[in-house]
């Protein structure tokens, strides 16, 4: 009997062990103190994200006080977070402040629509956004380089191709697969660097979320955020929210494993312009938050399957 | 119940979608010679009411497309040389092949051959062979690792002057959801290897580039003079894994875990994306003639003999010279 409880201690220190602790973080505005859902959170070195559910809430299972790394938050309007994975061991809320200024541009009226970056949907077979067997996609937003002939012009209207296996206008694609289709995200504006000559300050200060159910096809009318584009060039990007109502799985061959690895992946997938353009036009966020230009299409994908009603 | 009764009215709905879209449609398909099966360039395509038109590619291929689809239109099929065809659109199905039937004010051909030599297709395939029917079984072939195809000649010595190879065109099922026409691989004439049986030494290896949907390729290759020296020898199809080459599939996953602030929540069917690599190629077998091809895979740098795809050939041809 004495034995049987000594072995009994021994299994249950092993459980106790093998039980991680779970930290949990409230990410909430500095001024109202109310939670402020879809804030990416990335671990760098570990090349894991996701995003904040409507609570604010996220959670790091481990000691986090061994721990070796940085994280990173960042939600539009609010200053981005970095800070040592260790330090925050202490703590169990995170205060963002909001940037100070709301961008407001005056209205002006304007007469002439042109069409930017034109694709045919047809022709979209190629998708960012899902793991291959060449790279994993460790991205948190891609955006599309715009050029136009003058500053100050107005953006109306962006149209893009996403991965959708469902029906879709004038399209045969239907599937009963319908329901794995749906996928919310935010489009972000972006002014050019002056440095970097990427992605730099964000020209729409106000929330773009988009939901979609089915087809392939996406319209996002900008007409009443108001953005006036203050260079010749802009960016127009989508921001994945990597939370459960977008989760899915992407599965790869893995040649270090040499076997097939499942993987979380998150819509959507973003098409790629079938046309290829003089110079590569696509640019990613990384989980450092760094803006890189996206070659993985190179040399035929030079720009995303996205076009852009600007006017005049 | 109710919700899910309303859920399946739902998705019949979804379903009826596309019989009330009258959008922009492309007709396509490859047009052949009735008695040849050889592909025919310069086909014209015409939609009559429409009157909008194209004409067929080196391998027979035509993509039309139609802005203003009526229900009574008619694709004509013309070429000189050949008896004219009507189709009309609402017995058009895609990717549609047409076999045209030489006319009678063709020319008699001219044959000029050297008796000593002989032609002999192995491994024949006819444009039928690769698409599903009735009396036919068709499945995907779609590998990542290097698949080779056994061939024997009549002797030794012989010269191969083309290549043939079906392709599947797509969608085939609901998984995929684009047709990728783009695809670059290799094909590779391999010798014997003597000890194993198996594919040997690397003879000459053709760079394949395909821009349209046509489901049966030609690649000449009488230009290169590939000489075979055993009777025995190997044709190789070799995957060449690259965003140009990739086509997604998804896939219903059973369900996804996750752990909120209310507790534990499942999300069930989450989708599971795939990425395959182009070409797709066709296994096939017809009641009548069901024979399997002898087939390797190469698995990491040795050949292996696969039974994978039997009672299945793969739709892989060689014309020699011997």
């Amino acid at each position: 009997m004495k034995k049987l409880i000594t072995l009994i201690a021994c299994f249950g220190t092993l459980f106790a062990n093998a039980q991680q602790k779970m930290n949990v973080f409230y990410v909430v505005d500095s001024l109202s103190g109310k939670p402020i859902p879809s804030t990416t959170v990335t671990i760098v070195r570990a090349k894991l994200s996701i995003t904040t559910e409507k609570d604010g809430i996220f959670k790091i299972p481990g000691d986090l006080s061994a721990m070796r790394d940085t994280v990173i938050l960042n939600t539009q309007t609010y200053i981005p977070f970095k800070i040592p994975l260790d330090m925050l061991s202490d703590m169990d809320t995170i205060r963002l402040t909001r940037y100070g200024t709301e961008i407001k541009n005056e209205k002006i009226k304007y007469k002439d629509d042109t069409l930017l970056n034109d694709y045919k949907k047809r022709d979209v077979v190629h998708y960012a956004g899902v793991n291959t067997e060449t790279a994993n996609f460790e991205y948190l937003q891609l955006a599309q380089q715009y050029y136009t002939n003058r500053p100050g012009i107005f953006l109306k209207e962006i149209t893009l191709n996403r991965l959708a296996f469902g029906p879709d206008d004038s399209d045969h694609t239907w599937t009963g697969l319908v329901f794995l289709d749906r996928t919310k995200f935010r489009i972000r504006i972006y002014d050019i660097d002056p440095v970097t000559h990427g992605p730099g300050r964000d020209l729409c200060t106000r929330i773009i979320e988009e939901k979609k159910s089915m087809g392939s096809q996406v319209s996002v009318n900008l007409k009443k955020y108001n953005i006036i584009i203050p260079n010749t060039s802009f960016f127009v990007a989508v921001e994945w929210l990597r939370d459960f109502y977008n989760a899915g799985y992407s599965t790869a061959y893995d040649s270090k494993q040499k076997k097939m690895v499942r993987q979380p992946n998150y819509h959507p997938a973003i098409g790629i312009s079938a046309t290829t353009g003089e110079r590569l036009n696509i640019w990613a966020l990384n989980f450092k938050h760094e803006w890189k230009p996206y070659g993985y299409f190179m040399p035929f994908g030079t720009d995303l399957a996205m076009s852009a009603v600007i006017k005049y | 119940m109710i919700r899910l009764t309303y859920r399946y009215i739902l998705l019949f709905l979804i379903y009826l979608l596309p019989t009330f879209c009258f959008g922009q449609v492309v007709y396509d398909g490859q047009v052949i010679n009735s008695v040849t099966d050889i592909a025919i360039q310069g086909v014209t395509v015409t939609l009559l009411k429409e009157k909008t038109g194209t004409q067929t590619n080196e391998n027979g291929y035509f993509s039309l497309e139609s802005e203003r689809p009526a229900k009574n239109d008619t694709l004509q099929f013309t070429c000189v040389g050949y008896k004219p065809f009507k189709l009309p659109i609402s017995a058009y199905l895609p990717h549609v092949l047409i076999a045209l039937q030489a006319s009678n004010t063709q020319l008699n051909e001219v044959v000029i051959n050297n008796k000593k030599v002989k032609t002999i297709k192995l491994g024949r395939f006819s444009y039928y062979d690769i698409h599903s029917t009735a009396r036919h079984q068709v499945v995907l072939i779609k590998q990542r690792t290097p698949l080779a195809k056994l061939f024997t000649a009549p002797k030794a010595n012989a010269i191969l002057i083309d290549i043939a190879i079906g392709r599947m065109d797509l969608p085939t099922s609901p998984s995929f959801a684009i047709r990728n026409k783009f695809t670059t691989f290799l094909i590779h004439v391999m010798a014997e290897d003597p000890a194993t049986g198996g594919p040997g030494k690397i003879l000459f290896t053709k760079n394949a580039s395909l821009t349209d949907n046509s489901t049966w390729i030609d690649f000449d290759v009488s230009k290169d003079y590939i000489v075979i020296p055993t009777a025995n020898f190997f044709l190789a199809v070799e995957w060449m894994i690259n965003p140009y080459n990739e086509i997604i599939g998804v896939s219903n996953s059973p369900k996804l875990d996750w752990i909120t602030r209310r507790g534990y929540q499942m999300l069930k069917d989450a989708s599971e994306y795939r990425v395959y690599y182009q070409p797709f190629l066709v296994g096939y077998g017809n009641e009548d003639t069901l024979k399997p091809g002898v087939l390797y895979n190469k698995v990491g740098n040795s050949w292996q003999y696969t039974q994978q795809y039997e009672p299945l050939d793969l739709a892989l041809s060689a014309t020699i010279h011997y």
